[in-house]
This record gives C-alpha cells, structure tokens and sequence, in this order.
C-alpha cells in the first residue's frame, strides 16, 4: 500500500489517473448517463446550439452530441486497448526472443521493425487497411502492427542489459530452461517499463484511430466516434463550432491524462529519476 | 581413489575485435589447462585477478563454452551444452549472493525453483519438507522463506546461495569466490558451514579463491593460476611450506602471518609490472615477463605442467633447481 501512495504523491498521476478513470467510468456507464441514444436522428432539431436538452447541442442529423461522445469513448478505448495488447503480445515476444535467443532471428526480425518503423505510421495504416479493407477490426489490426516494433525493441533492449545480470547466469546454474529464464525470471523484472511504453503507446493508438476515422477508414458510420465527428464537424465549424469542439477536447483531454500517467509511471521505476531509500 | 572430475587441456578463448576492419585477435582466458580432482576433496584455485580461474569454474558448469580439451565428469566427457541431469550434479556458488538471486522473488520461489526445475518433490508438502530441512542445515530457520533477498545481509543471502544449490543434491560443487565479498568474520562462518556441508553430502569442491590463506585451510591440493595456465600444482600442505614455480613464491611471500617476529623476517617478493594482457599472450612461458630467474630459454617455449616430486607438479623449467631455494 506505501508503494500505490507514493505513486500518487506526484499531482502528474493524481491529475492523469483522474482524467483517465473519469473518461473509463464514462465508457462503462456510456448507457446510464448519456440523455439519448447516439444514433437517434431528431428532423426537427439539427446542428442546434447547447441548451438544456443537448448539453453539447446536435449534430447534422439532429444526434446529441454528448451521448454521442459518451458511446464515442466506448469506440476510442476498445480499439486503443485491444490494439495495444494485441502488439505488446506480439512485440515483447519478438522482442524476448531476439534479445535472448539467436543472433540470426535478432537481425531479421529487427530489420522487419526497422522497415515497418521506416513508414510513418497513419500511412502504413492506410496500406493496412487499403488491404484488408475498413472497419473496426481492420483498423485495430492495422493500430496494432504499427505499434509492434516499438515493443519489440524495447522489450530486446531490456533483456540485452537484463541477460549479463548475474541471477540469470545463476538459473543457468540450476537448471532452467531459456523458456523459463525468459518468461519466469527476465519478463517480471522488465514488466514496469514495459507498463510504461503501454500507456503511452494507448494514447497514441487513440489518437491515429481518431485519424483513420477522421478519413472515413476507421469505426464505419452511423457509429460514434470521435474521429468521425471532427471529420464531420468541421464542415460545419463556422455555424455551429461546438459540433467539433467537444470530440476534439475529450479526446485531448484523454491523451493528455494518458501521457501524465506514463510520465508519472517512468519517474514512479525509474530509480535514478529520484531519491529513494 | 578415483577422479570425479579430470580436465584435460581445458581452453577458452573468446574472439574479441576493437574496430570492425581490425583483423579479430583472440583472447585467451584459458589456455590448454589441465588437472583433476578426487572425489570427496577440495580442489582449491588461486591466482590474481584476470588469471583465468572463474572462467576454468564457468567453463566445467557449462556457462562459458569451451573452446578446446575435454572436462570429464564421473568418467564420462561432458557434452558441449550440459543436460538437464548433469546441472542437477554439479552447481555453482557465485561471489556476489545479491547479484545472483532475482531481486522480485521471494525466498520460498527462490528456494522451490531447483526443486521443480529437476521435479525433485512429487508435492507441496515434501517440497516445503525439503527446503526446511537444507535451510536448517545452511543455519537458517523457516521465518526467511516469505521475504525479499533486499531485505538480507550478505552473508544471510550466501547461506540462502548455498541452500540453493545444495536443493538439488549435487555431487561436485564450484565456490566461485564464495566468500570474497563478505565481512571478515562473515567469511569464517561461511567458510566453516561450506567444510561441515562437504563432509556431510560428500562433496567434491572446486574452490577458487584469490586468498591463499583461505585455500591452505580449506583444500587439499591447490591450483596455482597464471595468465589462464596452471603454473603449479601441489597438495595444500606442501604448497604452502615448499612452493616451486616462483610467480607461488612470490604469492606465497606476501600472505602476512599472525605471528609478529615471524612477520618481522618474512621476505616479501615484490613482483615488478603488471600481468601481460590475455590478448595475445606472450609465446613461451607465461609468467617471463616478471619472472626473476627467467632465461633466453623461457621466452622461446612454454614449459609444460611435470612431476617435480610425487603429486607435485610445476609448469617451470627451472623447479627443480628452485628446491630448497627460499630466497625469490
């Protein structure tokens, strides 16, 4: 328990926890809270100003806006989530493996990341998606493949220090396995800069889904998505600007809380960063 | 008696290249060494630091590659990569016990592992049973097995080592500089515990220590290492009062004695220079550059490890008329 309090003696994490479990508790209790349903169309009131009734006012179709950012966040942190699991299982056993393992699969598989990092990352999603065509599951897997090398090269730095430690020679000396020398013993010890990278790689995989949304590859209309709703929106930014002002501040909101809590996460393990008994 | 363990013309050498376009050199940190050990004794290795000695103990467990010779283990030639079977007969105690137990574990998943790695208990119940009964042996009661390595001393941490590999119940027995960063009296205590452990399980030892007061107490015959070559080989006794190749002499003359008259007439050898780099070692013996009774001869050819007198070997062309010689 002193270890979770002293993490949160840093107002970096109070502030980013706070931010990100707020917008999480408004992804899970999305139906409770929000006043309408997302995708109810209302004829009679479009592109309406915030009042009473729409919080945020309405879209083109006459959709609250706030209850469509609500949903939104639902969309935003699945794809953000998944895909970065989905890479940091990928990556960190890529990266397991070339750091400890063979010198050949080191230098192929890291030429493989050199090449998939040697793009920018929005256009390689696109060529990922151009290929296996749009939708959630498509842009999950082209977020995914975007953020392995940085993973995987992480995860093989680490084991490259961690393996000349003298406990690893020692479970040499009693028998272990690479398998269990890699996942039992090296993987534990890696894990919180691995948390780290985690965080962080979120708030970007939020942020180039937001994109591949925003140019019509990401979560398919009528679905909300905060992307979607900027790209929509900003058709719209000189009669009703706050149609694209509220997605655009709940999504930085989010990636700023995510980017506080990595900061406050890499200074939390980093021991040189600060003096600790 | 029989051999447990012989090593024959046992070499490591590592490739090491400064620039890419040099032309790669070789490093040899052990070079065409050769002894053996009996059963139920203790080997002890000595020499200065960078003579080799840790890496001839890493090279027999099988965590540095040999390059060259042949380790023979009970009879039969090691393998190039040590099975599974043949860690569980031979450990490693390492210098530093802090460095060497994984700092997230506790004491309990530290002490289990070896246990399960060689499925040595068929449950819970004989596996908490076997690790109670080898930390009471080590001097350790049940109260350290929930807690961190951090949280002991030195010499705790040793104890929990040597707890460790002793799990498996193994036959040989390498103590890499064991004791070397531990306190004086730490040391004693350790030193003791690891001579009651040997008589108990049998244990064949290799000792390597850069302490040759140590090795005197400890062993029954002592290694004398030089520039990855063994330069002598005697039983402990006799090294002690009768060295014969003079890099022994001199290492012999500088261990201090408790006696203060004694200390008074002592004749210390004071080696001039420094050990030449393992990069391309000299040609002929290894120890010419320093040695004080060096000839044309001894640059030219390296002297091979010979019976000087019955189990006394020396790596020096001069041994015998060293004989008797006290003076450096």
């Amino acid at each position: 328990m002193g270890r979770i309090r002293e993490f949160f003696s840093s107002w970096a994490a109070r502030i980013g926890a706070a931010i990100v479990c707020l917008i999480v508790l408004m992804a899970i209790t999305a139906p409770v809270i929000s006043p309408c349903d997302p995708l109810e169309m209302d004829e009679s009131a479009r592109l309406v100003k915030p009042n009473a009734e729409h919080i945020m006012g309405t879209d083109e179709y006459g959709r609250d806006i706030f209850s469509r950012i609500v949903y939104g966040a639902r969309t935003s942190i699945m794809i953000g989530v998944c895909s970065v699991l989905m890479a940091a299982v990928i990556g960190v056993n890529i990266g397991l493996i070339a750091g400890y393992t063979s010198r050949i699969f080191d230098a192929i598989s890291m030429r493989l990341m050199d090449a998939v990092i040697a793009f920018p990352a929005t256009l390689l999603a696109v060529v990922i998606i151009a290929i296996a065509g749009t939708g959630s599951m498509s842009a999950m897997l082209a977020i995914a493949i975007v953020n392995i090398p940085a993973f995987a090269r992480l995860t093989r730095s680490t084991i490259l220090s961690e393996k000349n430690k003298l406990y690893v020679e020692s479970e040499k000396a009693i028998g272990a396995g690479a398998v269990r020398i890699l996942y039992r013993e090296m993987l534990p010890n890696i894990l919180s800069t691995l948390f780290v990278q985690i965080t962080v790689s979120i708030a970007n995989a939020i942020l180039l889904e937001s994109a591949l949304s925003f140019l019509g590859l990401g979560t398919p209309p009528p679905a909300p998505s905060w992307g979607a709703m900027l790209s929509t929106g900003k058709n719209f930014i000189l009669y009703s600007p706050t149609y694209v002002v509220f997605p655009g501040l709940v999504l930085t909101l989010l990636i700023i809380g995510l980017y506080l809590l990595g900061d406050a996460l890499r200074d939390f393990f980093d021991p040189h960063s600060k003096e600790r008994d | 008696m029989s051999d447990l363990l012989r090593v024959e013309d046992l070499s490591v050498h590592f490739p090491v290249r400064r620039n890419p376009f040099g032309k790669p050199r070789v490093l040899k940190a052990v070079d065409h060494v050769s002894f053996s050990i009996e059963r139920n004794t203790v080997f002890g290795l000595c020499g200065e630091s960078g003579s080799g000695k840790t890496t001839v103990g890493k090279a027999i467990i099988g965590l540095k590659r040999r390059t060259g010779g042949t380790v023979f283990f009970d009879g039969e030639p090691l393998p190039e990569r040590n099975s599974r079977e043949l860690r569980k007969r031979m450990q490693i105690i390492f210098q530093d016990p802090v460095g060497s137990l994984n700092p997230q574990k506790t004491i309990r998943e530290l002490l289990a592992e070896p246990l399960r790695i060689h499925r040595l208990a068929f449950s819970r119940d004989e596996e908490e049973e076997r690790i109670l009964s080898m930390l009471e042996k080590v001097g350790l009661g049940k109260e350290v097995l929930c807690r961190h390595p951090h949280e002991f001393s030195g010499g705790q941490l040793q104890r929990i080592c040597i707890c460790r590999s002793l799990l498996t119940e193994p036959e040989f027995l390498v103590c890499d500089e064991s004791i070397a960063s531990l306190d004086v009296s730490i040391q004693a205590q350790i030193i003791n515990l690891l001579r009651s452990l040997k008589r108990e399980f049998n244990l064949t030892v290799l000792f390597i220590s850069h302490n040759f007061a140590v090795l005197g107490y400890l062993a029954d015959r002592i290694g004398v290492m030089y520039l990855g070559s063994i330069v002598e080989v005697a039983p402990a006794s006799e090294l002690s009062s009768e060295p014969l190749h003079p890099y022994s002499k001199a290492l012999l003359s500088v261990i201090p004695q408790p006696d203060p008259r004694l200390e008074r007439s002592r004749k210390k050898i004071v080696l001039e220079g420094e050990m030449p780099s393992p990069i391309d070692p000299p040609e002929g013996c290894p120890f010419f550059s320093r040695c004080p009774f060096a000839e044309e001869h001894c640059r030219q050819e390296k002297p091979a490890l010979e019976e000087v007198s019955s189990g006394h070997y020396a790596a020096c062309f001069k041994a015998k008329e060293l004989i008797g010689r006290k003076d450096g």
